[in-house]
């Protein structure tokens, strides 16, 4: 007896019909389209790879999102990957040695353990990014909001609204308190949730005061348009000098994404750090229309190994884009070709814009191609 | 054209001291709630709209986006989980607590407790915090009876006056932790509605005492 479990997908896994998939194969081949015009070639990272590979900190977030599987063959641990941008990096270091600038792209499954609650329900998102190897400047973080804005706009997504924010300012606040790891998490989660009447609760506890406090408490609130950054400017505690730096880098985006794309919406938000694992600087996401998550973030970070190189990238879920894509276009129609009918005339109709069938029972077509006095003429089937 | 901002608000004892809030704040519903059978009302402000829903799927509404903000108690927020939504201000209303309840006498710190409760990941998080193992049985109502049956030895509930509790012959053995009711908000609406948020949020700062 058939289960109606058999016709249930695991939760957070999903699948497309024809007519989404169409639409979703369009936007992924004019993305990499894009992506690669600028620069930014393909390349495919393995689904399955050692779990040390994946997750480049035992523990961490990435590490409870990643299944794992014992290899038969060794017996070593394997995991699936949950996020392609630490593979990309291992790549990047394993091939690409010394420090020439190098861009790459990529697009595929990935698969969590758990539903990531800032992307909705989904458990395996079509991750699709873009990774820029290069120094740290204003132009390779310009250059990558770039390609994230437009890339977005390839796929119909318009008014976008970017939001931006640097890792420097929380951990440089951070340093100087010498909280120990459980106490880091718990502000961490604190300001994570904005939590004013938490945020002085714990602050309390943790005996932090004076300036430190102040700084900390004012992060929460420091949010909102790009004179957000003038305003934390004149408020955190000038001996925090990693912190200014981080703001005047900001300040100097902000400037120059501005000019460069006056109709983009800035947001700036000092305190959300929230969903960035491996970022320790620049920081931001884009939202866009109704949609109450993020439909594209991504950072600086430090690539793989000791002598890891700068990078900065983006990703996202390519299935977010569906909500924008044109449905798919529409085709002649189908036309019912005989087996007989010469290869130039089916090449012909498949240029038009028609879809070839060949003919089975119980198949209901537009159009038929048919062989009249030795010619083959296209007859509409009403 | 001003941001349409959608404020959720639980059913009961703190919808009407939320609704005082939002008055003074020219906020006010134009429909009166007890006889509307709306579900979605609009407000003096014809670009703010209330929804009125049970108080514990508040945060859903929030997280989901489906209101920009909402006022929801602790409890409801630390059993449902705080990670899909900011929460900016403590209201200080429906001021209670959750206290670990039962018999006089009866040794709540003993190992293997059976404790009853509403509230599942308070009572565990409480007990767990200091590492004494014990069975919860989760229950939806008249969880004063658990003790009296011996469904159960403790029971973790929010305690507002005591009477209930007085009552049934039971006493607050321990408390557990204070509760107000708090502002929450949607994430994304904080940040593409921050024109329209930060402003209700600063002039209801203003009426905390």
């Amino acid at each position: 007896m058939m289960s109606s479990s058999q016709w249930r997908l695991p939760l957070g896994i999903d699948e497309l019909m024809p007519k989404e998939a169409k639409s979703f194969e369009a936007i992924r081949r004019q993305i990499i389209d894009h992506m690669t015009g600028h620069g930014y070639d393909l390349v495919v990272p393995a689904m399955v790879d050692y779990v040390e590979n994946l997750v480049p900190q035992l523990g961490s977030e990435l590490d409870l999102q990643t299944f794992k599987v014992v290899d038969q063959l060794d017996g070593r641990t394997l995991g699936v990957r949950a996020d392609m941008t630490p593979q990309v990096s291992r790549m990047v270091a394993q091939h690409c040695q010394g420090s020439a600038v190098f861009r790459c792209c990529y697009a595929g499954s990935v698969l969590r353990t758990r539903p990531d609650g800032l992307a909705g329900s989904q458990r395996s998102p079509f991750q699709v990014g873009a990774e820029l190897f290069a120094p740290e400047s204003i132009e390779a973080d310009l250059e990558i909001i770039e390609l994230m804005v437009q890339t977005l706009g390839v796929s119909g997504v318009e008014s976008l609204y970017v939001d931006i924010g640097h890792v420097g300012i929380y951990s440089s606040l951070i340093r100087a308190l010498e909280l120990n790891p459980k106490q880091e998490a718990q502000l961490f989660e604190v300001l994570q949730r904005k939590s004013v009447p938490d945020a002085k609760l714990l602050l309390t506890e943790l005996g932090i005061k004076d300036q430190h406090a102040d700084d900390l408490m004012a992060l929460i609130e420091l949010n909102g348009g790009v004179e957000a950054i003038e305003t934390a400017q004149s408020m955190i505690d000038p001996q925090c000098v990693d912190a200014h730096h981080a703001l005047e880098h900001l300040k100097l985006l902000a400037d120059r994404l501005t000019e460069l794309m006056p109709n983009l919406s800035l947001h700036v938000d000092l305190a959300e750090l929230r969903g960035y694992r491996y970022h320790n600087g620049l920081v931001f996401a884009a939202y866009a229309g109704q949609r109450t998550q993020e439909i594209a973030r991504g950072g600086r970070y430090t690539g793989h190994g000791r002598s890891g190189r700068d990078a900065i990238g983006f990703s996202f879920d390519l299935r977010h884009l569906l909500d924008w894509a044109e449905s798919a276009q529409q085709y002649g129609g189908t036309v019912e070709v005989p087996f007989e009918a010469p290869a130039t005339s089916i090449a012909a109709l498949k240029q038009r814009g028609f879809t070839v069938l060949r003919p089975q029972q119980s198949q209901k077509s537009t159009h038929r191609l048919s062989c009249i006095d030795d010619q083959w003429c296209l007859e509409e089937l009403s | 054209m001003l941001d349409r901002v959608r404020i959720a608000l639980p059913k009961g004892r703190i919808f009407t001291q939320a609704l005082d809030m939002l008055r003074p704040m020219g906020i006010e519903l134009t429909e009166d709630p007890e006889v509307s059978r709306k579900l979605i009302w609009p407000t003096t402000d014809p670009s703010i709209e209330v929804v009125r829903v049970r108080s514990v799927d508040v945060p859903t509404f929030v997280e989901h986006g489906a209101a920009d903000l909402g006022i929801a108690g602790k409890d409801v927020i630390v059993e449902h989980g705080a990670e899909g939504f900011y929460e900016p201000l403590d209201l200080e209303i429906a001021k209670c607590r959750f206290s670990v309840c039962g018999y006089a006498g009866t040794d709540s710190t003993r190992r293997n407790l059976k404790v009853a409760t509403k509230f599942k990941k308070v009572a565990l998080d409480f007990f767990a915090a200091r590492r004494q193992p014990v069975e919860i049985i989760k229950l939806n109502g008249a969880l004063e009876l658990a003790p009296i049956v011996g469904l159960a030895d403790v029971i973790v509930d929010i305690v507002e006056t005591g009477s209930t509790l007085k009552a049934n012959g039971l006493v607050e053995l321990e408390p557990v932790g204070e509760i107000s009711s708090r502002i929450i908000v949607n994430r994304a609406s904080s940040k593409l509605k921050h024109q329209r948020i930060r402003p209700m949020l600063d002039a209801l700062k203003k009426q905390i005492r």
